[in-house]
């Protein structure tokens, strides 16, 4: 383990600040919470990871936020669970994820709807022009796009395409699975309806919780129906949010790690700067050995993709975890349609973390080097 | 020889991708490879092959007992039954 390089945060972050997994511990160890059935001096685990996350997000309705298992879920509530019929148009992005293409796909299958692929230019990115000009083309009755790409880091922006697509009165879901914990998100400023997240990538939280923010007003219908805990009585899921769209019993332990990964993130902010500064200098190293690197201009995630001519992502992937113990990631990352407009058919992909040193990074680009060679 | 078999992640397109950990190191494995394009690597901290053949590709770290093998996603099912069947005649 100690010589072990974990460049693969996009997927999943490693490591974790040391008082999360004390925090799961200590709640397995523990009573069970009440499940929604706690008096007023009974810790509701859930409740408090909902207001902490609602400050992050800069909102103010911490009873809109469901969680669940991951940002899968929250993206497939929200496609699934939004009313569309057929004939409808989803306006969405080459650069997205299969937990977003998939439900996409699957409704066209069953409802029918029509999906509009807006391209992403050569580091990731949506145009907004090209975003625009489908927005008042379609006029779609959901707009779907993420935050930043999971394979160029490229940080789309949000306050502006969500703008265009409310001019048209589209619904908006945003896809903050690589961006919560990294870059600021704004709920409320930017009008946005939805939005899915994690917490066991930026937010350093363990796997097993995301989840879904839905606007006042925005009314889902649920994926998932089961025991509540309360109103046993009715037929249907409870009304009231968030409890709506969470059914079963929620992962606990898992929760509190979050919420305890969010108050040590609170209280020992990211050094930002560094983390850019690194993830260039990562960038430039890997340019200056020959390597073909994607580097879009502007604000990006830590997330580096390159290529290397004569060798496939797949070897080069391999050489870098088997004969280096550099962990990272090859192939097509989950987001297949965005390959198209890089102009490759997949990359070697490296995702930096706020514990990412620099002797990691030279180590990596020394690593690469002996590839090129 | 006798081998343990296990299907590993795989976010490429058109390819299945196993991974077999053998009774031998990779080192001694590629022995058996008569007819096989086989290109060795000693830059790498961990020296490595890579072979190739009618479209299978196999890669392991030489001082390993597993090997990878990328079987073509057309013809996986029929290639990695003859792969399998032709290891296990292999001695040791």
């Amino acid at each position: 383990m100690q010589s072990l390089i974990y460049m693969n945060n996009a997927a999943t972050s490693w490591p974790k600040p040391g008082c999360v997994a004390d925090a799961v511990s200590e709640a397995l160890c523990a009573p069970p919470g009440s499940a929604n059935r706690g008096g007023i001096e009974d810790f509701d685990v859930f409740e408090e990871t909902r207001k902490s996350l609602t400050q992050l997000m800069k909102g103010q309705h911490y009873n809109r936020i469901a969680l669940g298992a991951n940002s899968t879920w929250g993206l497939n509530l929200a496609i699934q669970g939004f009313p569309l019929k057929t004939g409808d148009t989803v306006v969405t992005t080459a650069a997205e994820h299969n937990s977003v293409l998939r439900p996409l796909y699957k409704l066209r299958r069953e409802r029918h709807i029509k999906i509009i692929w807006v391209p992403v230019d050569d580091g990731g990115r949506v145009c907004p022009e090209s975003w625009e000009k489908a927005c008042y083309t379609y006029k779609p009755a959901l707009c779907v796009l993420t935050h930043a790409s999971n394979v160029t880091g490229a940080v789309n922006n949000i306050c502006l395409l969500t703008h265009i697509a409310k001019q048209v009165n589209a619904t908006v879901l945003i896809d903050a699975s690589q961006t919560l914990g990294m870059v600021p998100v704004q709920i409320d400023d930017w009008n946005i309806d939805m939005l899915a997240f994690t917490g066991h990538k930026y937010l350093l939280g363990p796997q097993g919780t995301g989840g879904l923010y839905v606007k006042p007003g925005l009314h889902l219908e649920p994926l998932l129906c089961g025991g509540t805990g309360i109103q046993s009585d009715r037929k249907e899921m409870p009304p009231e949010m968030p409890i709506h769209l969470e059914a079963g019993t929620g992962n606990e332990p898992a929760y509190y790690g979050l919420l305890a990964a969010l108050r040590w993130s609170e209280e020992n902010p990211a050094d930002i700067k560094r983390i850019e500064l690194l993830t260039e200098h990562l960038k430039q190293g890997l340019a200056d050995t020959g390597a073909a690197v994607i580097a879009p201009q502007g604000k990006c995630t830590p997330v580096v993709s390159f290529v290397i001519e004569g060798k496939s992502a797949a070897e080069i992937g391999y050489i870098l975890t088997e004969s280096y113990d550099i962990v990272c990631r090859s192939g097509l990352h989950c987001a297949p349609r965005i390959f198209t407009d890089l102009g490759c058919d997949s990359t070697v992909r490296l995702s930096l973390s706020r514990f990412t040193t620099e002797e990691e990074i030279k180590a990596v680009i020394q690593a690469v080097s002996s590839i090129m060679r | 020889m006798d081998f343990e078999c296990r299907k590993t992640e795989n976010c490429l397109a058109d390819s299945q991708i196993y991974e077999y950990k053998l009774p031998i190191t990779v080192r001694e494995f590629k022995i058996h490879l008569n007819g096989w394009t086989v290109e060795e690597n000693h830059r790498y901290r961990r020296p490595m092959m890579i072979a190739m053949n009618r479209g299978l590709q196999i890669k392991g770290i030489l001082d390993r007992y597993i090997i990878t093998v990328r079987f073509p996603e057309d013809t996986y099912s029929e290639a990695k039954m003859f792969f399998e069947a032709w290891l296990k005649n292999e001695e040791n």
